[in-house]
């Protein structure tokens, strides 16, 4: 694990902002850490960055424990924050280099790594100053920032989360692409840039974890329940087919139907031939994580 | 390069590509340049200015008058516009968040003191060597020096006070981390000297006697010695405030 978070909680006051966190993050996975706007989430970040000090608890990076103020746990990390802020009157260049010199890169090495950086993050053409950048080139900068020097783990806080579709998505296959060399710990309301990318998905809800899965767990089959469309409406494909004993329901334009067995499913589609119903698509019911979520909340 | 360097390079840069450098040079050359040429014209400026007929006797001017107007200029305007230019030093990053990648990149917090530290040094020696070089050359041009006695001295003591001001201003600007934050405490710590040096015998240690003995030394009438605690004290507070800085950026949460 390249992470152990250990009952981590943070107080502000009175107020408790984290209960008892535990987490574990595999290494060369996607983590997304999903929660809404004011959970806890980059109080947990910035504890893991040693910027704030915890309650109690551990957290411990790349085997190195995490400490308040100067922490050595910081040489394997990337950081991004929400709203990166750079120096503008420097180039994107001017400023990795800047980063390089801090992060004691050797100096053989930095112009081509700082090369290869804006060029996977889409920048090696702007040689304007930073007060020029938009929103999403900032973010894209700060990417670029955050893997120079080959971290073991880059925390992401919100990268999407101001931008636009185009600006998402870019961000969304810089992370996917930065997964080869790194393990990426990115936190985000949208649960929908979580399901894109994200191997392993933890919630956070009023400063505890209240689910931490595989997502591809958090799809799984719902009851064995699959998805038809049809040719024809799905009212008249219901009934149709309503003398099946099937557990059948109509769902947005489409007819989930409970098929717990092979058999089931082979007798289905006899059915369907027989009644001369003609399948437009068919997959398995899964849940999207934001059902999961809501239904976790409830 | 280390990374020490690397944000003193940072912090060079910024301050060049914010006009610091350019005000620097402009307003403290003016200053070097008003302090004779004020002593000069002002016996012209008298005549012209006083009604027809009426007799001015007027002594010539010297030298001593040129470096009253060093200590007149100097540390009021010049140290006032230094002080306002170099109080954001620490504000602006601590709001903007400029910091914190840096520091998460394994930027020693002390690094970023010292090095703000040393930059402003550097102006402030900039600042007083223009001033103090163009007044030396005009003065030795137009009066004989000879009669000025420890003119480096003197003018060595204002430089420390404002050596000690600058520090001050750091340590409330990151205290507080507002614009703000660090004037107010600087204010508040001349005031609490000015009011010290209302009991005569604070004389022999206030730093402020570091700014007010000056041009009695030029006459002689303040004797080398009596500024030798003063001064002790002034470097012996600059240091327990740059280490106090320190100290509170390193506890301080980002």
């Amino acid at each position: 694990m390249v992470v152990s978070i250990n009952n981590v909680t943070k107080r502000f006051g009175a107020k408790e902002v984290l209960q008892n966190v535990n987490l574990a993050i595999p290494e060369n996975s996607i983590f997304g850490f999903v929660g809404a706007n004011g959970a806890g989430k980059t109080t947990l970040m910035k504890c893991m960055l040693g910027l704030l000090p915890v309650t109690s608890g551990t957290i411990t990076i790349a085997g190195e424990a995490v400490t308040f103020g100067q922490t050595k746990s910081n040489a394997h990390v990337g950081y991004l924050p929400d709203v990166p802020e750079f120096y503008p009157y420097y180039t994107a260049q001017e400023y990795l280099k800047l980063c390089a010199v801090i992060t004691n890169m050797p100096k053989r090495e930095r112009k081509q790594r700082i090369e290869e950086l804006l060029e996977l993050v889409g920048l090696i053409q702007t040689k304007s100053p930073i007060r020029t950048y938009s929103r999403g080139m900032k973010q894209r900068l700060g990417i670029a920032q955050a893997l120079l020097n080959r971290p073991k783990l880059l925390i992401c806080d919100e990268p999407t989360s101001a931008l636009d579709p185009v600006g998402r998505a870019q961000i969304l296959t810089i992370l996917q692409a930065a997964k080869s060399e790194t393990t990426v710990f990115f936190s985000t309301h949208i649960l929908s840039d979580a399901e894109q990318i994200c191997d392993r998905v933890a919630m956070l809800h009023e400063g505890t974890i209240i689910f931490e899965d595989e997502l591809t767990a958090l799809q799984q089959q719902v009851d064995h329940q699959f998805v038809f469309t049809f040719t024809t409406s799905v009212n008249q494909a219901l009934s149709q087919l309503s003398e099946l004993e099937h557990h059948m329901y109509i769902e947005e334009d489409a007819l989930i139907v409970q098929l717990s067995s092979e058999n089931e499913r082979l007798q289905f589609m006899r059915e369907l031939t027989d009644r001369n119903l003609v399948i437009q698509s068919m997959h398995p019911h899964t849940k999207l994580l934001e059902q999961v979520v809501l239904e976790v909340l409830k | 390069m280390s990374s020490w360097l690397g944000f003193l390079k940072k912090e060079w840069t910024e301050s060049v590509k914010s006009y610091k450098l350019l005000l620097t040079l402009l307003i403290f050359s003016v200053l070097g340049v008003m302090n004779p040429f004020i002593v000069k014209i002002t016996p012209t400026l008298m005549k012209n200015f006083m009604p027809e007929g009426t007799v001015l006797n007027l002594p010539d001017p010297t030298a001593i008058d040129s470096w009253l107007q060093f200590y007149k200029n100097f540390p009021q305007m010049g140290l006032f516009i230094f002080i306002l230019l170099f109080s954001t030093m620490m504000s602006k990053e601590l709001e903007k968040g400029t910091l914190v990648i840096l520091l998460t990149k394994g930027l020693r917090r002390s690094t970023v003191i010292t090095a703000k530290f040393a930059m402003g040094f550097t102006y402030w020696t900039l600042a007083f060597l223009l001033t103090f070089i163009i007044t030396y050359s005009y003065t030795a041009f137009y009066w004989d020096q000879s009669i000025v006695q420890h003119v480096f001295l003197a003018a060595g003591c204002v430089y420390v006070f404002g050596l000690l001001l600058f520090t001050i201003t750091l340590w409330g600007n990151t205290y507080f981390a507002s614009a703000y934050g660090g004037l107010l405490v600087t204010v508040v710590a001349v005031i609490a000297l000015f009011i010290v040096a209302i009991f005569p015998e604070s004389a022999s240690w206030n730093p402020l006697q570091l700014l007010t003995a000056p041009p009695h030394m030029l006459t002689g009438e303040v004797a080398l010695v009596e500024m030798r605690t003063p001064f002790i004290i002034a470097i012996g507070t600059l240091f327990i405030f740059l280490l106090g800085t320190i100290f509170h950026f390193n506890k301080k949460r980002l």
